[in-house]
């Protein structure tokens, strides 16, 4: 669906890309994590078409049937203020008639009832409202630099929520966003850019469950006697502090209450994004 | 053209619902106030004054000419100086409200959304200079008549109301393409500053240094001497008006090619 090869781009001295390649499906939700600067809105500008790459190339759609259209919401989406959301996106949709399905349909998805006048509108209004604009072209790649930035707890699941329902309608979104938690919940792969390259690539699938099977276990003291079972891997962390890896959680608990010892405390210790994202920082 | 009616409603829009229009109708409203009144209070005031103060004003007989040049008792050249008086502060007015409008929609990233839907610059660029152009000619065209009609009941009327009309387009042509020069240089301009120095200096200092030559009439600032003398002979205004469609195409063209290559992403 969208295929993007050593992409590369520099301001003056100062290069941003030096090599981006990723790949994303129809339907996928790509998720971008990065530090501030580490070129995500400029990727995302140069997919756009906003903005000219240095080097490298991308494309859209398949081999034999090339798209052209791509969506962008930027991480401050700017409005002609004066108007209202209907007078906007009838604006964006080249709509000269009173009455528009199109128009409609898109502020419904959004929640939005029209009649909004922009300049007043809160940040969470404004960011749907740049949804419902970038989606006027009805585009099958959707670039969303930072949406929920800003927003609060309920806006930021309300945006997701439209983010998932986009997604079940067959759009291919790229999400660049610092909320880490928020990319676990929608999208289906992660890149890590940083250095100007992609460095890391996870599934969330992959991540999500591995998240369930390992757990690190402190004992009220050394464990004196670790009995073998094939099902569970056990390695030592030191002081009394030992990590259990298993698929089949019945048993694992049936082979920690066998132990003599008493447990202090019990954590997940699966990898999160932030995890990752600290390890490529690195 | 769809694409352009559309541009154009938004910038109606914009110009309605951030009260620009009120601010130009006003102006136009408080260069009349002022001319008007100076011109009916100042001839009885130099009198009262020579009369009550003769050692202050020796001669006030000289002074009364002075103030009857400077504010004529006589429609014609009433609306010389009313016109002279509304561009000087048109086109500060104009200049400075034009002048940042398309960089700082520009900047502040207005632009993305609108060229991600499939509008192009230009279009963004035309009906700003359009709407705007129109918006500043329309208030002075009216302002003119208005002011004339007033003016010719209250002084002695010596201008024909034809001459009077085809004057008030003149004037609201050179409003019009001050408007659009404006936003012209806007875009071509680096400095927005520089942009606004160089249409105030050009139309306020231009017009008078160029009457002192022969050929000084076949430039645009002709149309203000034009104005200023409320001249009939509309022919003479033709290589003028060819010269200024000329410069205002060139703006168009560079000010396209400038666009061009200016990244609208932030």
């Amino acid at each position: 669906m969208l295929c993007i090869n050593g992409i590369a781009k520099s301001f003056g001295d100062h290069c941003v890309l030096k090599d981006v390649s990723f790949s994303v499906g129809r339907g996928e939700v790509y998720g971008l994590i990065g530090k501030n600067g580490a070129g995500k809105t400029t990727l995302m500008n140069i997919i756009s078409g906003l903005s000219a790459a240095d080097a490298g190339s991308f494309f859209v759609g398949e081999e034999d049937h090339p798209l052209k259209r791509v969506g962008y919401l930027p991480d401050i989406p700017s409005f002609f203020d004066y108007l209202s959301t209907k007078e906007y996106i009838d604006f964006l949709l080249m709509n000269t008639r009173k009455t528009n399905t199109k128009r409609d349909q898109l502020l419904t998805l959004v929640g939005l009832k029209g009649n909004e006048r922009i300049r007043i509108m809160s940040r969470g209004m404004k960011q749907r409202l740049g949804i419902a604009a970038a989606l006027v072209t009805n585009p099958d790649i959707l670039l969303l630099d930072e949406p929920t930035s800003a927003l609060d707890p309920m806006g930021r699941h309300e945006l997701m929520e439209i983010m998932k329902q986009l997604r079940e309608d067959g759009k291919t979104i790229i999400l660049s966003t610092h909320i880490l938690a928020d990319m676990e919940r929608v999208c289906d792969k992660v890149g890590f850019l940083h250095n100007g390259s992609i460095q890391r690539e996870v599934r969330i699938n992959d991540l999500l469950s591995g998240r369930d099977d390992t757990w690190e276990i402190t004992f009220d003291c050394e464990l004196s006697d670790v009995p073998q079972d094939s099902a569970i891997i056990i390695s030592e962390v030191g002081q009394a502090k030992y990590t259990f890896q298993s698929n089949d959680q019945k048993r694992l608990l049936y082979y920690l209450s066998q132990l003599p010892e008493a447990i202090v405390s019990i954590k997940n210790k699966a990898t999160t994004l932030d995890d990752l994202f600290e390890e490529v920082c690195q | 053209m769809s694409k352009t009616v559309l541009c154009a409603k938004k910038d109606l829009r914009e110009i309605t619902r951030k009260k620009r229009t009120v601010v130009f109708n006003v102006l136009i409203f408080a260069v009349s106030i002022m001319v008007l009144g100076t011109t009916l209070a100042y001839p009885s005031l130099i009198e009262a004054l020579t009369k009550k103060a003769p050692n202050v004003i020796e001669d006030g007989s000289q002074i009364l000419q002075v103030m009857q040049k400077l504010f004529p008792q006589t429609t014609r050249e009433n609306m010389g100086i009313w016109s002279s008086d509304t561009v000087i502060f048109s086109t500060i007015v104009i200049s400075l409200i034009c002048c940042n409008l398309i960089p700082a929609e520009i900047k502040a990233g207005k632009w993305i959304l609108p060229i991600e839907a499939g509008y192009s610059k230009g279009d963004l660029l035309f009906s700003k200079m359009l709407i705007y152009g129109i918006c500043t000619a329309l208030p002075t065209f009216i302002g003119y008549n208005l002011y004339y009609a007033l003016s010719s009941l209250l002084i002695i009327d010596n201008y024909a109301s034809l001459i009077a009309l085809g004057n008030s387009i003149v004037l609201a042509v050179s409003i019009f393409f001050v408007t659009t020069i404006s936003i012209s240089l806007s875009v071509i301009c680096k400095n927005q500053i520089s942009a606004v120095i160089t249409v105030i200096m050009f139309m306020l200092a231009a017009p008078d240094i160029l009457s002192l030559f022969s050929f000084g009439r076949f430039f645009p600032t002709y149309f203000l001497t034009f104005l200023y003398n409320s001249a009939s002979n509309f022919q003479e205004l033709i290589i003028p008006c060819v010269v200024l469609l000329a410069v205002q195409m060139a703006l168009w063209r560079i000010s396209l090619k400038k666009l061009k290559q200016i990244e609208i992403a932030r």
